[in-house]
């Protein structure tokens, strides 16, 4: 009933937003973590926030190919996508945390992002770290994004897609086969995929979570969100379709969902208007 | 033909060395599926002695014998319970079961369990009224009707004919029934409304393009909202609630690509149960309660057993489980969002069934399964004369009563097949020794068919994996993981896929063959993939293609043919090497159809020519060795199969000495009552 009374659910995600019994949603919680969120004194040199890499603007990503930490220190993934998360059940690229109270404050002790530890950033903000968890875990878990004209179109409004953004949208479930990953509300599966993108030169740029294995991000807000991938070595919507018709990068893990798709040109294009549909703005 | 002969009494000889799972195993199939108590006892304790140092099987099959001892009435019961607990103090779940039948033998005289509908006409996708009078159910024999059976009078009666009804739940009120409604034209479910008293008066509740499956499971009591389990197009599930009035659709859980069996509002309809797979192409499901506002989810039973909801009643949520060793009806009290303390074993064995059709308000369970008994034997043959050369035999003891689907690798040494469980097991056994060789445990939803790969290491299926995706798919040998080779797509977008299905093996294992369907029924196309190179190929498109077989030498492929829905069928022979051929070994004439049942080592396409006409009865055909080789001519078979009751078609081994076929055993479709199984105070 607090979760009901603290956030409104948008249309097309589901009406059970999982909470931690210990960490219930309020909304005095959700301001807290709020005002956390854009604090820099959780950065050692106060340089950053956590809104300096996920900035809202850009649905909580930050349009770099790898985050930068303090001193410039440049980070080895992208910045995902805050969207949606709380729905998730694996967290960071690698899905090394799992739940959204662990995770928020990994990146407040990584030496390459804020490097601060939890007793400073505890005294900094006068909260336990604990409570420094939870607010920021709830904020996290307010950031909602329904309502696109997706959710329009498949709640019964069928002109809020264009022809070919509901062509891309039978190429998404057919035969470009995205929905072997992206799936659901969040058009994601929670799940680690080798799609070949870290193989270089023959071994793995970035192992991830061993078998240079990632977590399929949410699709929601894509437009907003570039570049693509766990490293950001895609810039474009475009890229992201030209690498997965060509079928990935062939390695001994590659996830056998992925194969050469032979779409047509006008075929990437309304996949790609489809994607763009997932946006709100 | 000594050979023959070597081969099945080999396999006599292999049941007599059943092992203990085996005998167990069978001893389930006799109690439950035959009602044969004092055969299933002798296996039982035949598997108890000889199980060794598995404990745990000793301990299951002692507690089951008991159990036959108690239904047969016999105090002989009450030394194996007792055994069980002295015995096996290690086997917890055992001896639980076991001290609940010696400490509470009330619970034993009071609960009932008996069988209130058996016949062809049961069905499992209803639910009962609550005052457990009626059970919706779909009539299959009147084209999937929407129809009601009266257990007390018997009678049965239609509420919406001419569709295809499915998943139907009657409000609690007992006046209204709500049911799942299959558009065959556009393929995909619509929810419908209908009166249980006066006109019934049919009406569409919802429909949404985007929704293309949608199972009603219960009304709250108030009857204001409908509890669905939904498919959406992308294939994953969702947990909603239909409102009876309007028809809104509130989604409360996505859930990847896993469904629940039946779903239960809690009786102040503050909750909903339901019971999920525990994980991707898993068949252990576990239960949760999640309130249907939203606010919060339990994960009320979540082990490694096999957790089933069933309902609720008295403060208690209901669910079937196998952590006593078989499956056993538990109650667990829960009130205000939490489980208020550990579960309570209400009935020790409720016997194999598909799911829950609900409680009445008297507080009985109504539950129940369908299908029939089979087993996949084989035989000798001589198809110079058609004639048996020896009796037919079982080929493999285990999973008893639900094996299928046979197939033979290239060597003709091995049998592999289906045996349609929970989960889905796919066996391979060494015909010359009986000896269970390997079991794959396909990671799919369901197998319609399964092909044993040339080399007898794995499978190709027809079915629908666990991402909900219908096609062709081979296994990986040790997973069980289902890699597509080809799944049904909906390239247009009309909402109905083209199909993929009828799998087979070259004879070399290198490509694997299957029809497509096109979705709007205009074509069929017979296609080639090569495994190595990915590369497709269609090698025939027309009107109608089925019926497909591989000669043994690899050479032909024999399959049904025919130009348009008014045209005669054919019988052709493609050749599978080299330049493509298309041979025509046989046209139908007016009242005939055709199928294929296989090759001969000769080369010759085994055909038999069927009446169609109502005067003539089914099988009662020809049977035809029509050669490939057009130098050589067609011969009619005079088959004695000697009463083998097989359903067709008849698998033929490579070396064409054997046939492996199904054979269907007693029907085992039956719905049952448990009454007086509740404590006299529940949770809260």
């Amino acid at each position: 009933m607090l979760l009901l009374a603290a956030i409104a659910i948008p249309l097309g995600l589901d009406l059970y937003l999982p909470v931690p019994e210990e960490n219930p949603l309020t909304a005095e919680k959700i301001e807290l973590g709020r005002r956390l969120f854009f604090d820099r004194r959780l950065s050692r040199d106060g340089s950053l926030a956590c809104a300096s890499c996920h900035d809202p603007e850009r649905a909580y990503s930050d349009g770099r190919s790898v985050a930068v930490g303090v001193s410039g220190r440049i980070g080895r993934r992208n910045s995902p996508a805050l969207i949606n998360r709380g729905y998730g059940r694996l967290f960071f690229w690698d899905g090394r945390a799992a739940s959204l109270e662990e995770q928020v404050l990994l990146p407040i002790q990584d030496s390459d992002e804020m490097n601060l530890s939890l007793a400073e950033a505890s005294a900094r903000v006068g909260l336990a770290p604990g409570e420094i968890s939870h607010a920021l875990a709830t904020f996290v878990r307010s950031i909602l994004s329904g309502n696109s004209r997706f959710d329009q179109f498949v709640n019964g409004d069928r002109n809020a897609l264009s022809a070919e953004e509901q062509a891309g949208l039978q190429l998404f479930r057919g035969k470009a086969n995205c929905t072997a990953c992206h799936v659901g509300p969040n058009f994601t599966d929670e799940r680690l995929h080798n799609t070949g993108i870290a193989w270089r030169d023959g071994r793995f740029a970035d192992s991830g979570a061993g078998h240079g294995d990632f977590k399929t991000p949410t699709l929601r807000e894509i437009a907003r969100t570039a570049p693509y991938m766990h490293d950001g070595s895609l810039a474009t919507l475009n890229a992201v379709v030209e690498y997965y018709n060509r079928g990935g990068n062939g390695n001994p893990q590659l996830d056998p969902e992925l194969h050469p798709l032979h779409l047509s040109e006008g075929e990437k294009r309304n996949l790609i208007q489809f994607l763009r549909s997932l946006s709100t703005r | 033909m000594k050979r023959v002969l070597g081969c099945l009494l080999l396999a006599a000889a292999a049941f007599a060395a059943e092992t203990p799972q085996e005998m167990f195993e069978k001893g389930l199939v006799k109690e439950r599926s035959e009602g044969n108590l004092k055969e299933a006892i002798q296996l039982y304790e035949r598997a108890a002695e000889t199980a060794g140092k598995n404990r745990a099987l000793a301990a299951k099959a002692l507690l089951e014998a008991g159990e036959c001892y108690r239904k047969m009435g016999d105090s002989q019961s009450r030394k194996l319970f007792e055994r069980v607990v002295k015995e096996y103090p290690d086997q917890k779940d055992a001896v639980a079961a076991a001290r609940l039948r010696l400490e509470d033998p009330n619970a034993a005289k009071t609960a009932l369990q008996r069988q209130v509908w058996t016949g062809p006409k049961v069905d499992v996708y209803g639910s009962i009224s609550p005052d457990g009078r009626l059970l919706s159910f779909v009539d299959w024999a009147n084209h999937g009707a929407l129809a009601i059976h009266d257990l007390t009078s018997g009678e049965n009666r239609t509420v919406e004919p001419g569709g295809e009804a499915e998943y139907s739940t009657i409000s609690k009120d007992g006046k209204l029934v709500a049911y799942s409604w299959f558009k065959r034209d556009v393929w995909r479910y619509e929810v419908r409304l209908a009166n249980l008293t006066g006109d019934a008066k049919p009406r569409r509740l919802f429909d949404n393009p985007e929704v293309s499956d949608i199972e009603p499971y219960d009304w709250t009591p108030d009857g204001k909202w409908i509890a669905v389990g939904i498919k959406r197009a992308d294939r994953t599930a969702q947990i909603g609630l239909l409102s009876a009035e309007n028809g809104t659709l509130k989604v409360l859980k996505s859930a990847d690509w896993r469904g629940s069996t039946r779903m239960f509002f809690s009786p102040d309809g503050q909750y909903l149960a339901y019971d999920m797979a525990a994980g991707d192409g898993e068949a252990q499901r576990d239960v949760y309660v999640i309130a249907v506002d939203g606010s919060r989810e339990t994960a009320a039973v979540v082990d490694p057993n096999q957790d089933i909801v069933m309902g609720w009643a008295r403060g208690l949520l209901l669910f079937a489980s196998d952590r006593s060793g078989s499956m056993g009806l538990w109650g667990l009290p829960f009130h205000d969002a939490k489980v208020q303390g550990p579960a309570q074993l209400l009935k020790a064995d409720l016997g194999t069934f598909e799911s829950s059709l609900g409680i009445s308000n008297s507080g009985a369970l109504f539950f129940g399964r369908t299908g029939v008994a089979r087993n996949v034997q084989i035989a000798g043959i001589d198809w110079s004369t058609g004639r048996l050369t020896g009796p037919p035999a079982d080929v493999i003891r285990k999973f008893v009563g639900s094996n299928s689907s046979p197939s033979w690798s290239r060597d003709g040494r091995y049998l592999g097949c289906r045996s349609l469980r929970d989960p889905i097991v796919l066996p391979v056994v060494n015909v010359e020794t009986g000896k269970i060789e390997r079991e794959i445990r396909p990671r799919m939803s369901f197998v319609a068919a399964a092909h044993l790969s040339p080399d007898a290491r794995t499978f190709v299926v027809d079915g629908t994996d666990w991402k909900g995706r219908l096609g062709v798919f081979l296994l990986a040998p040790d997973t069980g993981d289902a890699i597509p080779v080809a799944v049904s797509d909906d390239p247009n977008g009309s909402g109905k896929p083209d199909q993929v299905t009828n799998s087979d093996w070259s004879a070399d294992g290198k490509k694997i063959y299957y029809l497509k369907i096109s979705g709007n029924g205009a074509w069929r196309a017979f296609m080639e993939k090569d495994l190595a190179s990915g590369a497709e190929r269609e090698l025939l498109r027309n009107w109608r293609l089925g019926s497909m077989r591989v000669s043994p030498d690899g050479k032909w492929i024999a399959m049904v043919n025919a130009d348009s829905a008014d045209s005669p069928k054919a019988v052709v022979a493609i050749s599978a090497t080299g330049v493509q051929r298309i041979k025509e070994l046989y046209r139908t004439k007016a009242g005939e159809d055709v199928r294929i049942d296989g090759w001969t080592p000769d080369g010759e396409a085994l055909v038999g020519i069927l009446p169609v006409s109502p005067g003539k009865p089914a099988g009662s055909g020809e049977l035809w060795a029509m050669p490939a080789d057009e130098s050589r001519t067609a011969r009619k078979i005079e088959p004695d199969f000697g009463g083998l009751q097989a359903v067709p078609p008849l698998i033929i081994s490579p070396d064409g000495q054997y046939i492996a076929f199904v054979k269907n055993g007693p029907s085992i479709s039956e719905v049952s009552v448990l009454e007086n199984f509740l404590p006299k105070s529940g949770g809260k």
